[in-house]
Order: C-alpha cells, then structure tokens, then sequence
C-alpha cells in the first residue's frame, strides 16, 4: 500500500526531529541512554569477569583496579554484575512501558473516539484499576502469579496500561471535534483510518512523554519486587535483587549496595530527561 | 518622519522611529514607525495578519515577546514607556493605557461574578460608592450588548459564551477609564449587531472622557466609522497615513487602493477584486518598496532603494513613488489581477 | 421535472444537554428547527446568520457529520440520514465541507501530497501509479506550487492552507461543496483570492455550493439565492433577482443597518475627474 510507503516518510522525520533537536539536557539524555544500552549489550567486552561466577578467595573486596566496584560476599565482581544488570533492568523498563503503552493507546483510542456506552464500560475499568496504589497492585498480582520476570511483566501490563488509556483517551476525546477530522470523517474514511492514521499520531506524543516516567517507575519497581524476592530469582544480576542479596554487608562493603543503587537512580534521572525533552518537543510540533 | 505634530503634542501617545526586530534584530517585524494618538483622538492602524500592527500596540504596553530588540521612543503623556520600571509600568497598564485583545482567552477569573470583576476594576480607579459602581457596572454590561445585564452580574464566567465573555472583557477595560485605549481587533469575533454597539460606545467614551483610541483592525469599514486618522500597515512599516475619509477616498499608496478593491463587493461583477501574492514575512523584505511584487503599478524606481514615507498633502504622507498618479486611480485596476492555472 | 441534486427536507437538531447532574445546564435549545432547501448542479446557495444561528450545524447535518433529529437529506433522490453505515461512507465523497479555521482543518503530521493522495486511493478513483499526477493538477488547479506536494501544513499560510482544503474536498471528486465561513480567518485581500478561487471551481466543474458566512455583503456577491437564519429557524429567504437591500424581514433589515459600510467613500468615486486608467 502506497499509504504505508508515505506513512514512513513522515515517520523517518519525526524521528529524526526527535534525534536532532530539543533542549542540551535532553540531548545528554539521549546520549547516555544510548551508552547505558550499548554497555549493557557489550557487557562481555567491557568486563573480564563472569557475573555468576563465584570466587570465594576474593570476597568483599572494596573497590580496586583489579575490581573498579569491589566484589560481593560471594567474590563476584560487583561491575560486572551491575553491567550485565542493566540488560535485565532495562528490559524491565522497556517492555514494562511498551506493552501497556501499546495496549493502553488502543483501548484509549478506541473509548474516545466511539465514545458513549464503548467509553463508559472502559473508563469504569480504569477508574478501578487506578483506584488502587500502583506498588500495592504490582505487588499482589506478583504473589498470586507466583514470582519471576515473566509475572512481573503480567503484573506491569494489568497495572499501567489504564494510565496510558486514560491519557490518549482524553486527547482523542479533544482532537475528535478538531476539524480535521471531521474532514476525514466527511471524507468517508474508514473508523480504524480515522482513528490510527488521524488521530493516533497527534495524541501519541503525551502517551510517549507519560511512558519515560514510567520507564524510570518500572525498572524501580522491578528492584523492589526482586528486593522482596518476588521478581527475578537469584543468581540473575539485577540491581533490586544485588541490593537485596549485600544488606547485611552494608556497613563492612556498602560498595555493593551503593553501585547498583547508584545505576538505578542514574537510569532514572537519565530517562526522565528525556521525558522533559520529549515534553517540550511534543508542545512545540503541536503548536501551530 | 519628523513631524512636528508629534513632538510638540505632550498629551496622548507618540511612537518615534519604533523598529522591533527578532532573532537578534535580523528578522525586522517593524521598521521606523512613527505615529502618534492625541487625547481624545481615534487612529485607525490597519494592515494584514503578520504586518506588524498588533506587535505596535504590545510594545506601547510593554508586553513584547523576551528576547527582542527595540530601538526608538515610545512616550505616553511626555514619559518614556521604553525606560520605565515594571512598577510604574504595571501603573500604567492599569489606568493610563489599557488594551482590549481579540481573543480575551480565559482572563476572567472564574470565582468572581462578572460584575463584582467589574465593580471591582471601578472600585480601584474612582472614589465612588460600591452602590454607585455597582449600578455602573451594569450600565456598562448594557452597553456591551448583553442584555437583562442587571440579573446576569450576578452570573459567573463559566455561564457566558465566548463572544459574551468577549464583551464583559470590554466593559471591564472601560470600567478602568483609561485615557488611551488600544483595541486589537476587539470586534471582529461578534456579530454584526453587538459590534455596532460597542463601536458606539467607544465614540461616546472618546467624547465623554477625552480617551484616545489606536484602534487595530483589518476591516476598512469598521475604522471609517470610528477613526478620524487612519494609518495602513505594509510588511512592518506604515505606506500611508492620513484623515481617514481622504486616504480611503483618494487613496495614494496602491496597498491602500487594492484592499478598498478587495473589500468592495459589486454585484454584475463577476470576481472580487483582490492583492494576487501575500505579504513578505519579516527577514524577507526587500530593502526597496515592499510592495512591488504585488503592486500592479510597479515601475523601475520602485525598486531603487527604499522609498521614504513622504508628504503628499497637508496631513497625508504616503510611501510611493506614484503617489500623486495613485490618487487619481479607481480600485478597479486590482480587479481580477490573480491568474488561475486552469487544467 | 426531476428531483434535485440536494433537497433538505425539514431537518430539525437539537443537541442533548450534559447527562451530569453536577453540570448545570439549561433546557436543551434546538439548533436547528425545520430547515429545508434545495440544491442543483451549479446553484451557489447563500447562508446568512450571526454566531448560533445554526448555520454550522446545518452544514454538519448535510454532510452527515451530525445526525438530524428529524427529517431528510435526500441527495439524488436517496436519504442519507437512514442509510446505513457503510453505504453511506460511499456517498460521504460526493459533500464536502471547506471548514471555517485552516489551522485546525488540516492533520499537522501529514504532507500535503499524502493527504491529497489518500481520498484518492481511498475512493479507488486514481491507481497507485497515476495518483501523483493527478495531486499535481489539483495543486495547480487551487493556485499552489508544486513543491507543496513534499511539504507539511505547518509551512503554508491561511490563505494556503484553505487552498489546501479546497484541493483535498476536490481530490473527493464531489457534487456539492459547502464552504462554512471559508474566508472568516483569512485576512481581507487573501480572502477575495479564496473566494473568486471557489467561483471559478464552481463555473469550471459545475460544483454545487453553500457558501455560509455571517457576512451579508459577501454573501450577497457570491450567492444569486440566500436564507438567512436566526436561532436555528429561516426567517428570510432571498430568491434571485432581488437584492439584498430590499429584504423584507426586521432581522435582516437589523443586520444590514448594523454593518459598518464604505459606500459613502466609494459613491464619492463617481467624481466626473476620475477616471480608470489602464
């Protein structure tokens, strides 16, 4: 289909405009996630060390040339743990805002657009879900599934997609008296074009914005659930779960505990830089 | 321009060689404006969206943009508005110069009914009883248009409708009796019928209390029934100023002929005359007449160099070249200047 | 005789009122109440009214972007208010509006090219491989360049933008255009260029138009045949031949005294010592 060809095009440069412009902060932002996630993926090139592997002859080692972060009770080498970490933890974050937001975007859509007893049934559903306290939910879905990462993913999804309906619900509910769609409307396009080639790319942008707090929410979430070991099971390096694993060593080797909680409140505030950007870029393409 | 009116009037508003300029001056919105309203005086500024009009009437209320570059005089009564602090300038915004905009967005606080706003605002401004302000708060609700204005004060922004609130905004800016008021486009979202009125009590308040009006607007019509000057607006500089009746009758700039063309609607013609092109946006302009591209009488001098703002008649100065020839043409020669591509 | 392209036939719309019981609102007001009109090949019909007059909602009830509560809106001799969903998708095509704000009219993240293309490829009327030239010949066809293929809303003005809009209603190949206040947000020259653009469309491909404005004098320019409306009902209709000026309604007689006019300027004109030039 010829649409799709065109749809890319103006895809490719709204990417690029993501990529080349926005505020000095945004564009640290980016770099550094991009540099967290290359150093995830090439861990193994950046680190001699084994993240699983134990050597109780070098236990709690405080941080040295041999080991830049010091080793753990068990003698693993504690940077090479929180690099290989990141894959898990950015994982968490990444399918723990995609999913939902994918989910969540549809649903949205789909109640603001049709409105009426569609929209009714769908924001009851929401104002449930959002009635109860996020980490509480998370935690009670967990425990009944039973742990592992594959349940925290279960549990992220059942949790937040309803913020993201509730987002691209109300922006739908606006842009659908917006003239141009009413133009398509007119123009006899079909609901489903109406809906995700109109619409949808115009209220995507708050969704996205919402999603990189959200990012930042999950991967804490995820430490927590592990922490609580409800999450991922130990010897998986995961910084939730590193931290969990040296509490009792925090006075004798608090660098154990410093170096993954350092990387989760590092991704943290790398992720919500860019949700700031995004921010100010999505106001200025909408503005006229 | 030097004109010796402006310096020598000390009452009312001058604007001296006003030049605004964005991105560090490099794109111009205004260039070498000078005008000026006297008390008691209606000027009518006039051109299309993005020729500088309404950036004029920001910079006398000092409410521009941050980041640009003013140079020139602004003085409203012999004091210099460009030079004075943010206290004596919110002083004057309250009662010295006061500025109706088009679109009132929501600047009514929604807690207050509008004729406690309205009481309120003449409250501040005169020493009268709170009886006395409240009946003429509703006198004033009444001549904006809006009618049992005496149960609707009581009533609260939420309850009206945008052109209603458009009207309170009005009465609430006149309840200030300002001695300059600058009104951009204040009418052109109302109907036909509330305009009338409120055009009316504009005239009356000019009379009454000796306000001076810089009335903004793109409708020629409209500022022949208010203003005794009129002043037009091309690409940030004013080519022709002059008594209202005499510029829109013999006009000498042929901008000024071709939006009487495009305004005037006779029956048998076939096509509305009108301007083919659009106006050059700031950082485009060329440094001759701004104009030329779209003027149908554009010959080589046009585009020698910049063409100065020059005198043609006791109180009527005009930037052409063919400004004499101009008079003497009728808006007929823009009739359907436009070429249509057909397929 | 035949029946006509278009005949409205006492279509009535009231819109429901707020279902919150928070929300305090009044009795709901019809917008529209028993308003019928005809429409044939070549017509330009006039629709004359100030703000809640109903006069958008009229266009949105003969474009079928809302639903009359009651009566009927007959296009060829079919009632597009109880036809069904899809089919009447098919016929959407042949009304096309030209909204009030270009700003708003036009979806900011498509190109103008793709936007054009679309109801085209939608409608099956060009092929894939044919589209693009036909886009081209709209854009000449309303005065743009042909570089505006490649660019985005965001770039063109006002007076563009409605050009824009009047391309893509044509790219659905229509019967009837119902322009809603095109040239209200357009500035005064830029607006005689969208109107005498509309004029041509309509001699050229023998268009039906509605042409809606609160603007007596232009509408009595441009349309022969003009209602004018008031609180949701017609009060006054015009037929052709007679001016405006001798209508006969209060409101309408209101309306023309309360529009501020230039004619004493230009009846000083016929000065004997003028003279057109050129």
């Amino acid at each position: 289909m010829t649409a799709g060809a065109e749809q890319t095009v103006a895809r490719r440069s709204l990417l690029q405009r993501l990529l080349s412009t926005g505020t000095l902060s945004y564009r640290l932002g980016l770099l550094a996630l991009a540099m967290i996630v290359l150093a995830a993926i090439f861990a193994p090139f950046i680190t001699p060390y084994d993240p699983i592997a134990l050597d109780m002859t070098s236990t709690l080692h405080p941080p040295s040339f041999v080991h830049p972060f010091g080793t753990d009770h068990l003698g693993r080498d504690v940077f090479a743990r929180v690099l290989y970490g990141a894959r898990i933890d950015l994982q968490i974050g990444a399918i723990g805002v995609a999913v939902p937001l994918l989910i969540g975007t549809v649903v949205g859509l789909i109640a603001g657009y049709f409105g009426g007893w569609t929209d009714a049934v769908i924001g009851r559903v929401v104002d449930v879900v959002i009635a109860f306290p996020f980490l509480v939910l998370v935690i009670a879905i967990v425990a009944m599934l039973g742990p592992g990462l594959l349940n925290l993913y279960i549990a992220l999804t059942l949790v937040s997609w309803v913020l993201y309906a509730r987002i691209v619900r109300g922006e739908t509910m606006a842009l659908k008296r917006r003239e141009y769609v009413l133009a398509a409307r007119n123009l006899g396009f079909s609901h489903s074009r109406i809906m995700f080639r109109h619409i949808l790319p115009n209220t995507i942008a708050p969704a996205f914005v919402f999603g990189m707090s959200d990012f930042a929410l999950d991967v804490q979430v995820g430490a927590t659930l592990s922490f609580f070991g409800l999450g991922v099971q130990p010897p998986t390096p995961e910084w939730g779960l590193m931290i969990a694993e040296s509490r009792t060593f925090l006075l004798t080797a608090p660098w154990a505990i410093i170096a993954p909680g350092a990387a989760i409140v590092v991704v943290s505030l790398v992720v919500s830089l860019i949700g700031d950007g995004l921010a100010d870029l999505a106001r200025g393409i909408d503005g006229r | 321009m030097g004109d010796s009116r402006m310096t020598g009037a000390s009452a009312g508003l001058v604007i001296d060689d006003l030049s605004i300029g964005f991105a560090g001056g490099r794109r111009e919105a205004i260039s070498s404006l000078s005008l000026a309203v006297s008390a008691g005086e209606s000027v009518g500024l006039v051109g299309e969206s993005g020729s500088g009009k309404s950036l004029t009437a920001r910079a006398v209320l000092g409410i521009l943009p941050p980041g640009v570059a003013v140079k020139g005089r602004i003085l409203f009564d012999g004091a210099s508005v460009l030079d004075l602090s943010p206290q004596e300038m919110r002083k004057l915004r309250g009662s010295g110069v006061a500025m109706i905009f088009q679109d009132p967005m929501s600047s009514l606080n929604p807690v207050l009914s509008v004729g406690d706003a309205i009481v309120q605002v003449i409250l501040s401004h005169s020493g009268v009883s709170r009886g006395e302000a409240r009946s003429r708060a509703v006198e004033l609700m009444q001549r904006v248009g809006i009618r049992d204005a005496a149960s609707r004060a009581s009533s609260y922004p939420h309850e009206f409708s945008g052109g209603m609130r458009q009207r309170i905004m009005i009465a609430m800016v006149l309840a200030a009796r300002p001695r300059l008021l600058l009104a951009d486009e204040p009418t052109t979202a109302l109907d036909v019928i509330v305009q009338a009125g409120i055009l009316e009590l504009l005239a009356d308040l000019r009379r009454s209390e000796g306000m001076g009006l810089l009335f903004i607007s793109h409708d020629l019509a409209v500022v022949a029934a208010v203003c005794d000057r009129i002043a037009v607006m091309y690409a940030g500089e004013i080519v022709e100023e002059g008594p209202t009746a005499a510029v829109l009758s013999q006009p000498n700039m042929p901008y000024t002929l071709g939006l009487l063309a495009s305004t005037r609607r006779v029956r048998g013609t076939r096509r509305l005359s009108s301007i083919a092109g659009a106006p050059p946006p700031p950082g485009e302009r060329p440094s001759s007449c701004r104009f030329a591209a779209r003027c149908p009488l554009v010959v080589e001098r046009c585009l020698a160099g910049p063409i100065p703002l020059a005198h043609v008649a006791p109180g009527r100065t005009a930037r052409c070249v063919r400004a004499a020839e101009v008079s003497r043409l009728d808006p007929s020669i823009f009739a359907s200047t436009e070429k249509v591509v057909h397929v | 005789m035949s029946s006509p392209l278009l005949s409205v036939e006492g279509i009535s719309k009231t819109y429901q009122p707020g279902r919150s019981f928070l929300e305090r609102r009044s009795i709901a007001r019809p917008s529209l109440i028993d308003v019928s009109l005809a429409l044939d090949k070549g017509d330009i019909l006039g629709v004359v009214g100030e703000s809640g007059s109903g006069k958008t909602t009229l266009a949105r009830c003969i474009a079928m972007l809302e639903h009359p509560d009651t009566g009927r809106v007959m296009l060829n001799g079919e009632d597009l208010v109880t036809m069904p969903g899809s089919r009447l998708r098919a016929r959407r095509r042949l009304i096309q509006t030209v909204f009030q704000d270009p700003y708003a009219s036009l979806n900011p993240r498509l190109t103008v090219g793709s936007a054009l293309a679309e109801v085209m490829l939608v409608h099956r009327l060009e092929t894939k491989q044919g589209v693009r030239a036909k886009v081209m010949e709209l854009l000449a066809q309303v005065g743009l360049p042909a570089s505006a293929f490649d660019a985005y809303p965001n770039a063109f003005s006002g007076g563009q933008r409605q050009r824009i809009c009047i391309a893509r209603a044509l790219a659905a190949q229509p019967d009837i255009l119902i322009a809603d206040e095109p040239v209200s947000s357009l500035d005064v020259s830029i607006q005689a260029q969208v109107v005498n653009l509309l004029l041509d469309l309509r001699d050229r491909l023998g268009l039906a138009v509605l042409f809606i404005s609160h603007d007596l004098q232009l509408i009595d320019f441009i349309a022969p045949r003009i209602i004018v409306m008031l609180a949701g009902e017609v009060v006054e209709t015009i037929p052709d031949g007679v001016p405006i000026q001798d209508a006969k309604h209060a409101y309408t007689r209101s309306l023309l005294e309360a529009i501020p006019s230039l004619d004493h300027i230009f009846r000083a004109e016929t000065n004997p010592t003028r003279r057109e030039t050129r």
